[in-house]
Parts: C-alpha cells; sequence; structure tokens
C-alpha cells in the first residue's frame, strides 16, 4: 500500500514538473520571437532615420555627385539639400533617373540594403506629387515604416514622405 | 493531514507560478514608430523650414497664419508648440498644433534657436511630443 502511495506520488511530481517545464519553454520561446522582432524593427527603425538624415540634411559624398557621369563607386553618400533641408531639384532628378538601374545600389549608399525604400515629395496638403522615387509596399505590412519630414522645395515648404521596409 | 497539506501547498505554488506566466506572456511590446530620433528630426524640420521659408519673420509681423499652415500638417502622431521668444524673456508669439493641449505625464523634447528679426535677436523654443494614445 505504501509502495502504491510512493508511484502516485512519483507520477504526479512528473506530471506538475513536466507542466511547469512545458510552459516556462513554450513563454520562453515566446519571448525569444517577441524580442527578435522588436530588435529587427528598432534596426530598420535607426536605419531607416539616419538615411532621411543623410538625404535631408547633406549634399552627398562628393557634394557634386549629381554632376558626375556614373553613378559608381566614386559616390559614398547620398544627399539632396544645398542646405539643411533645403532640396535641390538636380540632385532630385538624378535619383529618380537612377531609380530604375541603380535602385539597389542608392539604397546601398543610403545604408537600407536590407530594406526596400520610397520616398515621394509632395506639397503640404499632399495634392500633388512633385517627385516619386523607389517602391512603396502598398500597406498591409508590419515591418513597414511610413514618416513624414519637412523640406523646402524653391523656397516652399513640401513633404518628404518615406517608407522603408522589408520583404 | 499531512498529504494534503503538502497537496494544498503545491496548489498554491502553482497558481502562482501560472499567475506570474501568464502576466509575463501578456507582455506585450508595441514599438512605437518613429521614435525619439524621428521627433527631434521632425522637429528640427519645423523650426529649419519655417526660419528659411520666412514664416517667422511673417510670425513676428502679427501674420501667423503660414506657421500655422506648417505647424497643422506635421504627421498626427506629433504634437508641437513653438513659441518666439523676444530678448526680455517674453513669449511674443506662441502656437500649438490643434488638439494637442495634454502634454502631461508624456516624454517631451525641447530645441531653441536663435533668430534675428529686423535687427533684434529672439529664440525660437519648439517644445514637442507624441500625441497621447487614447484609453
Amino acid at each position: 500500500m505504501r509502495g502504491q502511495t510512493w508511484t502516485v506520488d512519483f507520477i504526479m511530481g512528473t506530471v506538475v514538473l513536466l507542466f511547469i517545464m512545458v510552459n516556462f519553454i513554450l513563454l520562453w520561446d515566446s519571448l525569444a520571437l517577441r524580442w527578435n522582432l522588436v530588435g529587427r524593427h528598432i534596426d530598420m527603425e535607426s536605419s531607416a532615420f539616419f538615411a532621411s538624415e543623410s538625404l535631408l540634411a547633406t549634399s552627398g559624398e562628393p557634394e557634386g555627385w549629381e554632376m558626375l557621369p556614373a553613378f559608381d563607386g566614386n559616390v559614398s553618400a547620398l544627399g539632396l539639400v544645398n542646405g539643411r533641408n533645403e532640396l535641390n531639384r538636380m540632385k532630385l532628378e538624378r535619383l529618380i533617373a537612377e531609380n530604375a538601374s541603380n535602385y539597389n545600389a542608392i539604397k546601398d549608399r543610403l545604408g537600407l540594403q536590407r530594406y526596400e525604400f520610397g520616398m515621394q515629395v509632395l506639397d503640404l496638403e499632399r495634392n500633388r506629387v512633385h517627385y516619386d522615387f523607389g517602391r512603396f509596399s502598398g500597406g498591409g505590412l508590419n515591418n513597414s515604416l511610413n514618416f513624414d519630414r519637412f523640406a523646402i522645395l524653391d523656397g516652399n515648404p513640401v513633404i518628404v514622405h518615406m517608407e522603408v521596409w522589408g520583404r | 493531514m499531512k498529504g494534503m497539506a503538502i497537496t494544498l501547498d503545491a496548489l498554491v505554488a502553482l497558481s502562482l507560478f501560472m499567475i506570474v506566466m501568464m502576466f509575463i506572456a501578456g507582455q506585450t511590446y508595441q514599438p512605437r514608430s518613429p521614435g525619439a530620433i524621428y521627433l527631434k528630426q521632425l522637429t528640427l524640420d519645423t523650426m529649419t523650414v519655417l526660419e528659411k521659408t520666412g514664416r517667422l519673420d511673417m510670425a513676428l509681423f502679427g501674420n501667423t497664419s503660414s506657421m500655422q499652415e506648417v505647424v497643422e500638417t506635421t504627421p498626427t502622431l506629433a504634437c508641437i508648440h513653438l513659441s518666439i521668444i523676444n530678448s526680455s524673456d517674453s513669449v511674443v508669439v506662441s502656437y500649438a498644433r490643434n488638439d494637442c493641449n495634454d502634454s502631461s505625464g508624456l516624454d517631451m523634447q525641447v530645441a531653441t534657436k536663435p533668430i534675428l528679426h529686423q535687427g533684434k535677436h529672439y529664440i525660437l523654443r519648439a517644445e514637442s511630443w507624441f500625441r497621447k494614445e487614447p484609453d
């Protein structure tokens, strides 16, 4: 009788232990997945904001990159402005012209190798698109970051809408 | 009797364990995008655009509508309050984005920039924060 009690006790103990262990493993797995997603989102966020800063606060390297005959290794950084937030039409037009053939190279220069990138220059009412570059997700993605910044085009304020997203 | 006490003890321990596990599992991280870097960039953009397009000068002449136009166009998730302060430390122009009156308990960013208008020095001060999410 005593031996049977011990066996029942052992089985019960094992069941409880297994229950705790399974719960712990499931929880750990779920947390690891969540932390991973958070880490990836933060990486994308940082890359997106540094890229936008490069475009709207610098002229690029070299400064006159838009005048170069080819978009190649000589261009180490991209910028679209003369002074902070003052968009240069020639730089914008060159960027758009390189969209089809050098989209990936442009992303590389902006530090966005791992993501897709789209940019639009719009008026303040968002009625008119002055420039359109890159690729947009079309919405419905979790790993997409949409944000707007202000700039100046021909003396007028404009909205620079950007989307950075992962496939 | 002793066995029952042990069983009860185990049940209490297990219940506590389950409560803790449920609490941890319920913690959801909602990445608030864009983050603090973006808020700073947006604030600096607003200040720079207002200054370089002459809208601050217009505001100091009494016409704040063109300044308001830009401030009202900031993304809905962000709030911004602009003040222009003269050398006597008095606020001469002040404008906050609509529906952005409640900033209590929120992380705020403050940026200032000196401006020159008709030979007089002013300070442009911008306070920005993310709009309070509805409960």
